[in-house]
């Protein structure tokens, strides 16, 4: 099985610096499963007896996230994702970052990638700050010989001090977010994906956080973000991707396709 | 299948990762203890100690041969029983981890697994103080513990995989095998010795696949070969759950994120 270490060493030497995300007919069924269906004992159960209670068993519900959706993004696309709530926004961010596969269709993906889509789920409040930047560094794969330098820049950029060696659940909700935000901007990759991020901290941490994210943003071959504020879609994207009900509505430039969402949106609360 | 190919390929080339987190998994944990991981060696030397005397008793055996196969079989048996109790619930508590990182799922397994061998090797250490404390002979048999060992671990990585997928589909895996886990302690000869039991009920511990893998581990130390029977049966299902567990794999390996 040798062959198989040598899987990302070939990614890593055909990466050509171009990224670029493929999607053709991509769907997403999320299954629902409730009360019996979650317990072993029940499943095996029903399989003695079948018949009647079977039938509430087998009755599998499925919440259709993302329907046949066919897009292509390229270097230097910067995508906007609008859409109302549970439109599959997400859903499809969860896919191109690879943390959910496909229910059916083909998708394929080239360059390193950088998700920044939970921002403190990865920090555990029994550990002190440095404990959970040790923790992420490992997590992330990052060489031991960088580890003083990046532990520099988080030192730097969340302005923590002596509250690095205290246990992150005495930190304010301010406090997590500068170290969580810190940490899963370390590196510069290809691709970036946002889902809503923006939201907590004060004014100048929101400066100085802004400045941080916009010097990956800018140096990323593709950007895709995840927002309801159109201004901010305007501001950062060049075209944008309009979901509704998990199908492509509308895929093209910033200006048309914020214009016709707007409009729609407008009639709605004159009603 | 290809997918699982890469996802077993990506984990094992992320070694750095899983090593590291088993091994932070034990620093934190006895962090801010007086003893740091040396309390559950004590912990051990203290069960030892009263069940040793208690079932030496109890058994009449002699407490200078009990003890060293009483620690021997129970520090193995804690390894195996901390592998099934603690793999179903694997994915579940990398939730968070798994559906905000993009990293290979075997990596949560293997970091279960680097942390319970740790553990292991900690117990080990007051298996080592009973076994001098009862001078127990240094046997050149002790040098087939490093197989018997790889041995153990390729059994316990392909069952962890398959328990941490059972695990995350069905939540009420990990309190059944929880049950099974206690009964099977029973059925082992870990606290009374097979040798003692009658022949006629001796078939109990032959089919025993529990009582062969122990015996791996046991009678090198003891100063025996173990049988080669046990060592054959411990290769073959060593095998055979291997591409059990890799069958299930790739069934149902990207399934997981939906179902956590």
């Amino acid at each position: 099985m040798g062959h198989l270490y040598f899987i990302p060493l070939a990614c890593a030497l055909l990466d050509l610096n171009m990224a670029s995300v493929f999607l053709d007919q991509v769907c997403v069924d999320f299954p629902v499963y409730y009360g019996r269906q979650r317990s072993l004992r029940g499943t095996l159960l029903h399989w003695k007896i079948g018949g009647v209670l079977s039938r509430d068993l087998d009755n599998q519900f499925m919440v259709r996230s993302l329907d046949h959706v066919t897009v292509q993004f390229h270097d230097g696309d910067r995508i906007g994702l609008i859409g109302d709530n549970g439109a599959g926004k997400s859903t499809l961010i969860r896919i191109i970052a690879g943390i959910l596969e496909p229910t059916s269709g083909e998708f394929t993906c080239q360059g390193s990638l950088a998700s920044i889509l939970t921002l403190a789920t990865i920090l555990d409040g029994e550990m002190t700050g440095y404990e959970n930047i040790n923790r992420a560094l490992v997590l992330l794969g990052v060489a031991k010989n960088r580890w003083s330098h990046l532990l520099n820049d988080i030192e730097q950029f969340t302005e923590l001090g002596d509250f690095l060696s205290l246990p992150i659940k005495t930190y304010s909700s301010g406090m997590q977010l500068r170290l969580s935000f810190a940490l899963m901007t370390l590196h510069q990759p290809d691709i970036v994906l946002l889902d809503e991020v923006f939201a907590a901290g004060d004014a100048t941490f929101r400066d100085k956080a802004k400045a941080r994210l916009e010097k990956i943003t800018n140096n990323c071959g593709i950007l895709v973000v995840a927002h309801h504020a159109m201004a901010e879609i305007q501001r950062l994207c060049n075209k944008v991707l309009w979901l509704e009900r998990g199908k492509v509505h509308r895929f093209g430039s910033t200006e048309s396709v914020v214009a016709e969402y707007l409009a729609t949106r407008r009639q709605v609360p004159s009603e | 299948m290809t997918r699982a190919n890469t996802d077993l390929g990506n984990a094992l080339a992320a070694w750095r990762i899983w090593i590291g987190l088993g091994w932070q998994d034990i620093q934190i944990r006895y962090q801010r203890t007086l003893l740091g991981p040396w309390w559950v060696t004590m912990g051990q030397m203290v069960t030892f100690i009263v069940m040793g005397m208690l079932f030496s008793a109890v058994l009449r055996t002699d407490v200078r041969q009990y003890m060293p196969y009483l620690s021997i079989s129970i520090v193995t048996w804690n390894l195996f029983a901390s592998i099934i109790l603690e793999s179903p619930l694997i994915f579940i508590d990398a939730k968070h981890l798994i559906l905000s990182v993009r990293m290979p799922l075997l990596v949560h397994v293997l970091r279960s697994i680097v942390r319970q061998f740790l553990v292991f090797l900690h117990n080990f250490l007051a298996v080592v103080v009973v076994c001098l404390y009862f001078e127990q002979p240094v046997n050149e048999s002790w040098f087939l513990l490093p197989l018997s060992v790889f041995l153990l671990l390729g059994i316990a990585l392909p069952c962890s995989v398959a328990l941490a997928i059972l695990g995350a589909r069905f939540r009420d895996a990990q309190p059944i095998l929880g049950i099974a886990t206690q009964v099977l302690f029973f059925l082992t000869p870990i606290v009374w010795r097979w040798q003692d039991l009658p022949l006629a009920s001796k078939w109990w511990v032959t089919i025993n696949p529990l009582h062969h893998m122990l015996e791996l581990v046991r009678a090198p130390l003891l100063g025996s070969w173990p049988d080669s029977d046990s060592l054959f049966i411990v290769f073959l299902m060593m095998i055979l759950l291997n591409l059990w567990a890799w069958g299930i794999f790739i069934l149902f390996r990207s399934r997981v994120p939906y179902w956590i």
